[in-house]
C-alpha cells in the first residue's frame, strides 16, 4: 500500500505573466511506513512538492494522492491526518512553548485528556521541559525547532512532512531531534518524507531517496542501488610497509584506480567484495598491510554526481592512475 | 468542533492579554474616542449647539467601538499569524473556515461587549446617561453592527489570503471609510447626496440611527 502517489505533477509560479516551473512532471510512489528522503540543491522544488502534498498549494497539473485521498478533493482529511514541520519555523512570539502546543492541539481537534497527555509526552521526550513555560520569543533556534517538531506530531499524523527539520541546529540538538523522530516512527506506523541538506541525516534516516534538480526527479531508489547504478566507487585505503611496484593492483577485477599519496588508495566497485582479493594479492607478493580502511561512497558523492556539479571525491581514479 | 473553535479564542486571548497594544483596543482607544469627541461636543454645546449633541457622541463611540473591536478580532485571526510568520501552520490544521469564523467572531463579540460595558459605565459616570436602561433595544442593533463588521473583516481576510498581505492596511482604512458613511457622530442626512446613496445601503447607518433616535426621544421625554 502506498502512502503517497504522485503522477506527472507540475507546478508553475506566475510572475509577470511568465511561468516559473518549480515542478516539471514529478512521478513518485512512497510506501506506508517508509522514511523517504528528498534531496536537491536550493530551488530544486522540494518545498513546493511538500506544500502540494500537504495541500497548502494546488498543483498546476497532474495528480497526487496522500493516504489514498486526492490532494484536490480530500484536503480536509489529508490536513487532519498529516503533520508538517519546517526548518526555521516561527510561532507566536508571546505564547509559551506549552501554550503553542495547546493551541495546535486544539486546532487539530485533539480532545482532553488526550491532548494533555500528548503535550506532556512531547515536552518530556523532546527535551522541552526546561523551557516549556518560556515565551517563544525567548527561545533559541534549537528550542524553537523542537517546538516545531512537537507541533508536527501533536495530531499523531500518519504521514509526516519534514522540510529541513534540523536546519540551523547544532549536532547535539540535531541528533536529539532525529532520534526522537526515529523512535516515533518505530512506535507508530508513520510515513515520513524528509528533505534535508544534511546528506548524512538522509543517509542515516532513509533507505530510499529521490534526488530532485530543477523540478525533475533525476534519480530515485534505494541509496545503495543508486550508488551501484552510478558506479560510484568505494575506496580501500591501505597503509603498507612499502609502495614500490604496486601497479599490479589495477589488474585485479573490480579495481578502477590506484593512487599512492598518504598510503595507497584503491578505488573499487564494491569495497567489501574486493577486499579479499586485494589483500590476498598483496600478501602473495610479500607486502605487509599495516592499516586498512574501507571508505564507502557517501550520499554526498551520489548527490554531487547526479546534479552534475562536480565529480565526486572518490571518482578521482583517473588522476590516481597517472600517479602510480 | 469545540476544540477547533476555542483554539482561536485561546490564541487571541493569550496574545492580547500580553500585548499592551492589543489590550488598548478595549481599554484605551474607546476612551480616547469618548474624551476627544465628547469634549468637542461640550465645546459645541457652549457655542449654542443642542444639548443632545452629546448623545451622538455616546451612541457613536459605543457603536463604533463595537464595530472596530469586532472587525479587529476576525482580521487579527489572520494577521497575528502573518506577523508571527506562521500562517502556513494554521492552514495545516484540522480546523475549517466555520471554526475560524465562529472562534474569532465569538472572541470579537466578547471583547466588543466588554468595551460596551466600559464605555457605557463611563457614560453613566461622566455624562450621567444610563445606556443600560435600553438594553433590549441595543442588543439587536449592536448585533447588526457586529455582523456587518465581521463580514467586512472576512472580506479583508480573503483578500489577505488570496491576494496579498498588502491588503492589511484595509483593516484600518475600511473602519474609517465605513465610519464616515455610517453617520456615526452625526445624522447621515447631513452627508452630500451621492454619499447618502452609499450610506443608505450600509446596515450600520440604520442600526446606529435607530439607537440614536431612541436615546434622543428618551431624553426629551
Ligand atoms: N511563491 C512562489 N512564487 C514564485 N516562485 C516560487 C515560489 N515558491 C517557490 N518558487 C520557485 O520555485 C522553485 C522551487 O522552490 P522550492 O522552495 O520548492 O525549492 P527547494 O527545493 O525547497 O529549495 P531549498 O533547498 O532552498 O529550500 C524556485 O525556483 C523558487 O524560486
Ligand atoms: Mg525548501
Amino acid at each position: 500500500m502506498n502512502a503517497i502517489e504522485v503522477s506527472n505533477l507540475k507546478k508553475c509560479f506566475r510572475s509577470d505573466k511568465k511561468c516559473i516551473w518549480a515542478l516539471k512532471g514529478i512521478d513518485l510512489k512512497i510506501k506506508k511506513g517508509e522514511i523517504f528522503g528528498l534531496l536537491g540543491p536550493n530551488g530544486a522544488g522540494k518545498t513546493t512538492l511538500i506544500y502540494i502534498l500537504s495541500t497548502l498549494l494546488l498543483p498546476t497539473s497532474g495528480t497526487a494522492r496522500v493516504l489514498g485521498l486526492d490532494i484536490e478533493k480530500g484536503g480536509d482529511e489529508i490536513r487532519k491526518r498529516t503533520g508538517l514541520c519546517f526548518g526555521g519555523s516561527f510561532f507566536y512570539w508571546d505564547m509559551t512553548a506549552r501554550e503553542i502546543l495547546e493551541y495546535y492541539g486544539r486546532l487539530y481537534g485533539v480532545k482532553n485528556p488526550e491532548r494533555k497527555k500528548r503535550i506532556e509526552y512531547l515536552i518530556k521526550n523532546l527535551g522541552i521541559s526546561k523551557f516549556s513555560n518560556k515565551y517563544f520569543s525567548d527561545l533559541s533556534t534549537g528550542m524553537r525547532q523542537k517546538v516545531a517538531v512537537a507541533k508536527s506530531l501533536i495530531n499523531e499524523p500518519e504521514v509526516l512532512f519534514l522540510d529541513e527539520p534540523t536546519a540551523g541546529l547544532d549536532v547535539e540538538v540535531s541528533i536529539d531531534v532525529r532520534n526522537f523522530i526515529i523512535d516515533m516512527i518505530k512506535e507508530r506506523d508513520m510515513t515520513v518524507i524528509l528533505t534535508s541538506h544534511s546528506l548524512y541525516e538522509v543517509e542515516e534516516m532513509c533507505r530510499r531517496v529521490a534526488i530532485i534538480n530543477r523540478g525533475n526527479i533525476v534519480e530515485e531508489g534505494d541509496i545503495s542501488d543508486i550508488k551501484r547504478k552510478l558506479r560510484i566507487p568505494d575506496v580501500i585505503h591501505l597503509y603498507l610497509d612499502r609502495y614500490e611496484n604496486i601497479g599490479f593492483l589495477r589488474s585485479i577485477p573490480g579495481v578502477k584506480g590506484v593512487a599512492v599519496t598518504d598510503g595507497v588508495f584503491i578505488s573499487v566497485d564494491s569495497g567489501l567484495k574486493r577486499l579479499n582479493s586485494i589483500t590476498k594479492a598483496l600478501k602473495s607478493r610479500k607486502f605487509r598491510i599495516k592499516d586498512l580502511e574501507i571508505k564507502k561512497a557517501s550520499l554526498e558523492d551520489v548527490f554531487l554526481s547526479v546534479i552534475g556539479q562536480r565529480g565526486p571525491r572518490h571518482m578521482l581514479g583517473e588522476i590516481w592512475r597517472e600517479n602510480v | 468542533m469545540f476544540e477547533e473553535t476555542t483554539s482561536y479564542i485561546y490564541k487571541q486571548w493569550k496574545i492580547m492579554s500580553r500585548r499592551p497594544g492589543e489590550l488598548a483596543w478595549i481599554f484605551v482607544y474607546p476612551f480616547i474616542g469618548l474624551l476627544s469627541i465628547g469634549i468637542y461636543a461640550f465645546f459645541l454645546i457652549t457655542q449654542g449647539a443642542p444639548l443632545d449633541s452629546i448623545l451622538y457622541v455616546l451612541v457613536g463611540v459605543i457603536s463604533w467601538n463595537f464595530y472596530d473591536v469586532s472587525q479587529r478580532a476576525i482580521t487579527f485571526g489572520i494577521t497575528l499569524d502573518i506577523w508571527s510568520n506562521c500562517l502556513r501552520h494554521s492552514f495545516a490544521g484540522n480546523s475549517r473556515i466555520r471554526h475560524f469564523i465562529l472562534g474569532n467572531s465569538v472572541f470579537g463579540l466578547i471583547s466588543s461587549v466588554l468595551t460596551f460595558f466600559l464605555v457605557a459605565a463611563a457614560g453613566l459616570l461622566v455624562f450621567g446617561f444610563n445606556l443600560f436602561s435600553a438594553w433590549l433595544w441595543l442588543i439587536p442593533n449592536l448585533l447588526i453592527v457586529f455582523i456587518f463588521a465581521t463580514g467586512i473583516g472576512l472580506m479583508i481576510d480573503s483578500l489577505l489570503i488570496s491576494q496579498s498581505e498588502k491588503y492589511m492596511s484595509l483593516i484600518w482604512t475600511m473602519t474609517g471609510v465605513i465610519m464616515i458613511f455610517s453617520g456615526v457622530y452625526y445624522p447621515a442626512s447631513v452627508l452630500p447626496a451621492p454619499m447618502q446613496a452609499v450610506s443608505q445601503i450600509l446596515p450600520t447607518t440604520h442600526a446606529i440611527n435607530s439607537m440614536g433616535i431612541l436615546f434622543r426621544s428618551r431624553t426629551i421625554a
